[in-house]
């Protein structure tokens, strides 16, 4: 998958969450969200994909895939715009394949995500740096709270005048860090901002905000990206106001909102744009914070269903479709090989395409067919077999003699022939030799066959039948019995000889 | 030496107090003091030190990165709060980027509002 790819179904996932969320955000369990977060945001960081069949991608396939006419559209407008293509084919001779795999877009995404990433990592190291700046807090309660503490790390609690509200920080070794205008006497409050605090802590609660800010980096560009970022925030905080209203009971619900309300208050720094949004999220706060309700059975089910249907849907990625006969059938002609898509190709399947096949003449004028092909598959080609036909300017096949240098050979529509090649992954081959064709009146010097007419060959049509690959494995190309009953002997459209090549070969890897 | 008041933040002051107390001391031995008593690391207190050169409340000289105090304690007034640490650290993008681009407080009717949501909900 590529990164957009990756960036756009994460963007299909918050969108799903965001909606969920807008309907249930104090029906369920705040957990429910984080978990739903925590799905998305593996979506976006981990590359690879789980196939479902239940997948919204193969259901959007299903009902897209079908219809005949759709295709045959597509096909007018693919010869439309390939006739050019052709012309300039003819014209160059050979196609420029070499181009850099660095896009534009690739350096503008490196660039913000440098940006991005500086950005908070600068951030984070001034904060570091600052809060070692912390005075330790002697308080006979503090000492008291942290030896209740069963956990493992080993948790300090300091002051600091650089800071308005409580915040934790470090991994290993959590701080709580307590703004110093702190009223040390009310035991109530302290107890209330050290809960909140330590189910932070305990729930590793900075490597999740950690990962999201990776996320953020990477998709920087995606604005549903920053939608879930900060959803995300809040959820965790709304899930760590849930346990700590659970652990206190109901009634701590109306002194714990007014506790934050104070807090909120102390803080600064809403400015005239950002205010709806930033009164939405202590509002919303607070309104969580009062609905705040037992889990029953029902709740916890329902989360779990919610989950487990939106993750299937959403995080998991089409299956690879079964119906083999879309993926090389002849009509397909693709016209848009030429520039930017080879470097799709290359990234998204393993393909041989024939890009071309001429016909040429050497300096007396005696013609010859020039096919060129390219590899893109992740292993080097060492031998084709492939089967050649040969039409006038009419679209009327011709009996050719192939081997008229041996004058015995009977003259027939097709020749299969075997060549010896080396075309090393994602390589266009320059030069591949050529198939002279007997031109009788050109060719003075070579054995006569026949009444030697004068060559007609306009098109010629090639179709790989085996390649044979540096490691030994062998791929037959299973649609070459049906390509060979479409086209051999048969007389063919102008418009669809043209039109022929690129010639696609999709390569099924085992 | 006459000099006006100067902001110093809590953890400046720390430094400050033993240069009050002991005179002129290098700072070495300010580091030292102050990782016995708070467990700070060398590097934090000399953070600390060169920002009060900056704000004019030490004077540095040589050998060995002797400090001066150069004011009393009477002109010290307390820092106010930097609260962009605060809105970093948070995490929250909305907060923080409302701390970057402008600062203003929570209004009292919005504070009369928060709270009789408290009083509804109740």
């Amino acid at each position: 998958m590529t990164l957009l790819e990756v960036s756009f179904s994460g963007a299909v996932f918050i969108i799903a969450v965001v909606i969920i969320r807008a309907i249930a955000i104090n029906r369920l369990p705040k957990k429910t969200f984080l978990v739903l977060w925590e799905m998305v945001l593996l979506r976006l960081v981990i590359p690879f994909t789980i196939p479902s069949a239940f997948s919204i991608y193969t259901l959007i396939n299903n009902t897209m895939s079908t219809p005949t006419f759709f295709e045959a559209e597509t096909n007018n407008v693919a010869s439309s715009v390939s006739r050019e293509y052709f012309v300039v084919i003819q014209g160059i001779e050979q196609p420029v394949k070499n181009i850099p795999f660095v896009s534009v877009w690739f350096v503008v995404w490196c660039i913000g995500m440098v940006l991005f990433a500086g950005f908070f990592i600068v951030s984070y190291l001034r904060c570091r740096i600052e809060f070692r700046t912390a005075l330790p807090v002697n308080n006979a309660y503090v000492e008291q709270w942290i030896k209740e503490r069963p956990l493992k790390r080993r948790i300090s609690i300091k002051q600091s005048d650089r800071i308005s509200t409580p915040l934790t920080y470090g991994v290993f070794n959590p701080v709580i860090l307590m703004p110093k205008q702190t009223d040390w006497k009310n035991i109530n409050q302290l107890r209330y901002i050290f809960s909140h605090e330590y189910v932070h802590i305990y729930r590793f609660d900075t490597i999740a905000k950690l990962i999201a800010t990776y996320a953020l980096c990477i998709h920087w560009f995606n604005p549903l990206i920053w939608v879930m970022y900060i959803l995300f925030n809040r959820d965790i905080e709304l899930a760590c106001d849930e346990r700590v209203i659970r652990q206190f009971g109901d009634k701590s619900k109306s002194a714990y909102s007014l506790m934050l309300i104070s807090m909120e208050a102390k803080k600064s720094g809403l400015s005239p744009f950002c205010i709806n949004f930033s009164k939405n999220a202590i509002e919303e706060r607070i309104t969580a914070i009062m609905n705040t309700k037992q889990t029953t059975f029902i709740t916890l089910l329902s989360a779990c269903l919610i989950v487990l249907v939106t993750v299937t849907l959403f995080a998991t990625s089409a299956i690879a479709s079964t119906d083999s006969k879309t993926s090389d059938t002849l009509t397909v002609n693709d016209p848009k090989t030429n520039t930017s898509d080879i470097i799709a190709d290359v990234k998204g399947s393993m393909m041989i395409i024939h890009e071309s096949a001429d016909i040429l003449h050497y300096e007396d004028g005696a013609p010859y067919i020039h096919d060129i092909l390219t590899n893109n598959t992740d292993s080097t080609i060492v031998e084709t077999q492939y089967c050649m036909l040969a039409y006038n300017e009419n679209g009327l096949p011709l009996k050719l003699y192939w081997n008229f240098l041996d004058s015995s050979a009977e003259s027939s529509f097709e020749n299969i022939v075997q060549t010896k090649t080396n075309i090393l992954p994602n390589q266009t081959e320059k030069y591949r030799g050529g198939w002279s064709l007997y031109d009788g009146e050109i060719m003075g010097d070579f054995p006569n066959v026949q009444n030697g007419e004068a060559n007609q060959v306009a098109y010629s049509l090639f179709c790989l039948k085996q390649v044979v690959f540096e490691d030994g494995t062998v791929w037959n190309n299973s649609n070459y019995e049906n390509w060979f009953k479409t086209y051999a002997g048969k007389e063919i459209a102008i418009d669809e000889l043209q039109n022929y090549y690129p010639y696609e070969y999709e390569i099924e890897s085992d | 030496m006459d000099k006006e008041t100067v902001k110093l933040f809590d953890s400046e002051l720390k430094v400050m107090d033993i240069l009050w107390k002991e005179g002129n001391v290098p700072a070495k031995h300010v580091a030292d003091v102050l990782t016995k008593e708070l467990g700070w690391n060398k590097n934090t207190t000399y953070t600390l030190i060169k920002r009060c050169i900056k704000k004019g409340a030490i004077e540095r000289s040589e050998p060995n990165f002797m400090c001066h105090a150069l004011i009393p304690k009477e002109k010290v007034q307390e820092a106010e709060t930097n609260e962009l640490i605060n809105k970093i650290y948070d995490g929250s993008a909305d907060k923080l980027f409302a701390a970057l681009l402008s600062r203003k407080k929570l209004s009292v009717e919005e504070i009369e509002k928060l709270k009789k949501m408290v009083a509804d909900l109740e």
